[in-house]
């Protein structure tokens, strides 16, 4: 499975997060709402504008501008496959 | 007296909760970052007096935002008896984390799974006696909002207060910290003992709402929309009362006050009537008003669409050197502009801050809306007048726009901006009534402070001194008055309409009370709005407004941007800028219209 940034997903892909490349002060504000190695997350939507990100962790939804997005690193999974290493809260959830 | 702290991310209903313990009426919204200062409360706990402290939402211990330093402040200087830490329990997975670093500082803490009534609804089931013997800590699961198992909380806190005897201080947080990795490790084998999640097929309405109010093209004419349509309703719902009021008033005057007063010397009575009942009265009729408006911003700021408008216009706001919280608190400027300059404190970087705070002010707040209602019901048609009503609501977001846009490069950043969206919520009906009881008592108790002293000030002025006669150029008010005038001759601006603007600084409804006794005086009473269109005309008149809504924030605005910003230079420069965008609106609209021929 290839790894690609959150950035670049698709409107309703899921993804397993690999690794995060943020700075600290960001790297902390991503822990803090929920964005860990190993934890599922898909991408609700867009916004207009080149806007944020809306996604889903499990019940938790946020937003995330796109250039933060792209220092949050992924493989992606199929929606329906849930991975038993996470606390697999997310994926399945979405369609 | 013991002291008890409650501590917790942002957005998971502490201030809910200490409202409920205390009594207090802190403000409650579903948005992260509501809460901005330590708030304070002293409450009964069984047999105990107890200090109760709510504290501004943190997402870690060592996070680096300016509340988070705030709360690190305070939990390494203040003794404390016990912890309240307040989760919601459908995050659980995440918001576990601060509960970990805290039980690192070995405090005695109590846990509270707050929300256990969404949790339900969204497939999180926690085991709460697990998760107490493991973390050695008791652990209760409660709805603050709704009351479920609020009672064996308060038993427990009530419990564990008093196996405290003695406080504990802290000291430095830094010694009792422990590696992040070790905290993760906790929370992973915490989770997978003692949470089970349960996905759901079903879409929850939130989401189903989300697709309409976050679509794509519809998204943003739907929170443009929102907003007029909620403005109208308050302004429709309000005249009635605002017309009720006024003529109650009136006839108070012409049957109690005046016969009552007519043994009086004619300034003593003049002063009394028609300076400060005639222009007090004309900001009470408003109250109506501003109390339908703290209505609505109540149920918004609780309903979980601050957030999606964050989202929304996120992308436009990045061009202006902005982000989605400046355009929320934009948005709660329109409902008074303190709360909004403090909320932004949940932003990182000062210079993110400062140029939110620049252009904070520019919100159209109900003290301005009152002045241009009164001044466009006495020059426009009845048709015309909503119109140029909402004609200043897109000047006031032009002057925002222009501002950020012509600004943003002396305020460069690189702030980052994550924003959870939380589920969308309902305040209950007590929630919204206390709490804009609450704040129309707040507002009104200090406003008319300085809309008491602003009239009688304005009135002292035009009549003064003694021997001059009243509302001449020989009056005080008169001087001061034509000294404006080479500035505000060209923008149409009169002698009697810029002292009025002069004491408006004090709080925008000064205005409004000195316009009614200036024209009273000049009609000689009875048809106000005659006379203020035998004065000045249409084209004066909007001058007038434009330059009212953008020279100056009031006193108290500029007091917390002098404290917000800690700097007086800072000020000074917001006070210039908007000063200069002022006057160079009004005299653009001001000339042209002139040289067109109105
Ligand atoms: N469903 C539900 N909603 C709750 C509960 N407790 C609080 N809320 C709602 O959650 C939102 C946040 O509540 P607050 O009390 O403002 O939260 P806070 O933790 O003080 O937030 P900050 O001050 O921003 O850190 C509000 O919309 C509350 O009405 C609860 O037990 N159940
Ligand atoms: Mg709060």
């Amino acid at each position: 499975m290839l790894m690609t940034n959150l950035n670049s997903l698709a409107i309703g892909e899921a993804a397993v997060i690999t690794l995060l490349t943020a700075e600290v002060r960001l790297q902390q504000q991503l822990c803090a709402l929920g964005f860990r190695p190993g934890r599922q997350v898909s991408v609700v939507r867009k916004a207009g504008f080149s806007g944020p990100l809306h996604l889903r962790m499990g019940v938790t939804e946020v937003m995330l501008r796109r250039r933060e997005a792209q220092q949050v690193y992924v493989v992606s999974v199929e929606p329906e496959h849930d991975d038993e290493t996470d606390c697999s809260v997310g994926g399945a959830e979405y369609r | 007296m013991k002291r008890i702290a409650v501590l917790g991310a942002p957005n998971t209903g502490k201030s809910t909760f200490f409202n409920r313990l205390t009594g207090a009426n802190a403000n409650i919204g579903n948005w992260p970052g509501i809460t901005v200062e330590l708030a304070m409360a002293h409450v009964q706990l069984k047999n105990e007096q107890v200090e109760i402290i709510d504290l501004p939402g943190i997402y870690d211990l060592q996070g680096l935002s300016e509340d988070e330093a705030i709360v690190r402040q305070f939990l390494s200087i203040t003794p404390l008896h016990l912890v309240l830490i307040v989760i919601n329990t459908s995050q659980i997975d995440h918001q576990l984390n601060l509960v970990l670093q805290v039980k690192h500082l070995h405090l005695p803490t109590v846990l509270l799974l707050n929300m256990a009534d969404e949790a339900t609804t969204f497939g999180v089931s926690v085991n709460s006696q697990k998760i107490a013997r493991n973390l050695g800590i008791p652990v209760v699961a409660l709805s603050a909002k709704y009351g479920q198992g609020y009672a064996l909380a308060y038993d427990t806190i009530a419990h564990a207060l008093n196996q405290q005897q003695q406080p504990v201080h802290l000291g430095s947080l830094e010694e009792r910290r422990v590696a992040e990795s070790q905290i993760t490790e906790e929370l992973e084998g915490l989770l997978q003992e003692t949470v089970e999640f349960f996905t759901h097929p079903q879409e929850t309405w939130t989401q189903r709402l989300d697709r309409v109010l976050l679509h794509p093209i519809w998204g943003l004419p739907i929170l443009f929309g929102a907003l007029f349509l909620t403005f109208q309703a308050i302004y429709f719902l309000a005249a009635p009362w605002q017309n009720w009021i006024e003529v109650g008033l009136h006839g108070l005057k012409v049957v109690v006050l005046e016969p009552l007063l007519a043994g009086l010397p004619p300034f003593p009575k003049s002063f009394l009537l028609e300076g400060l009942y005639d222009g007090v009265g004309t900001v009470i009729a408003f109250d109506p008003l501003i109390t339908l408006f703290f209505f609505g911003m109540a149920v918004l700021e609780d309903s979980g669409y601050l957030s999606r408008a964050a989202f929304l216009t996120d992308g436009l706001m990045q061009r202006l050197g902005l982000d989605g919280r400046s355009f929320v608190m934009s948005m709660r400027g329109f409902g008074c502009n303190l709360p909004a300059v403090m909320g932004i404190r949940v932003m990182q970087s000062t210079n993110l801050r400062l140029l939110s705070m620049l252009i904070l002010p520019f919100s159209l707040c109900p003290g301005r809306l009152n002045v241009f209602i009164f001044i466009t019901a006495a020059l426009f048609s009845t048709t015309t007048a909503p119109l140029v009503l909402v004609s200043l609501y897109g000047f006031s977001l032009a002057a925002t726009v222009l501002s950020a846009f012509l600004l943003k490069g002396c305020f460069p950043h690189q702030e980052s901006f994550i924003l959870e969206l939380p589920p969308y919520r309902f305040p209950t009906f007590k929630q919204v009534l206390l709490r804009a009881w609450y704040e129309v008592h707040h507002f009104l108790r200090w406003s008319y402070r300085f809309i008491i002293s602003g009239v009688v000030l304005i009135w002292l002025l035009n009549h003064l001194p003694w021997n001059a006669p009243a509302m001449s150029s020989q009056t005080l008010g008169g001087m001061l008055g034509q000294a404006t005038q080479p500035f505000m001759a060209p923008i149409g601006i009169d002698a009697q309409l810029a002292v009025t603007l002069i004491f408006g600084i004090f709080a925008k409804e000064v205005i409004l009370g000195g316009l009614t006794l200036i024209y009273q005086q000049m009609s000689g009473a009875t048809d106000l709005m005659g006379a203020i269109a035998g004065q000045i005309d249409w084209v004066q008149a909007f001058s007038f407004m434009l330059f009212t809504l953008l020279y100056l924030p009031c006193l108290s605005t500029l007091a917390l941007l002098k404290s917000e910003a800690n700097s007086i230079r800072f000020v000074l420069m917001a006070m210039v800028w908007s000063l200069g965008l002022a006057w160079t609106s009004s005299f653009i609209f001001y000339q042209s219209a002139r040289a067109l021929g109105f």
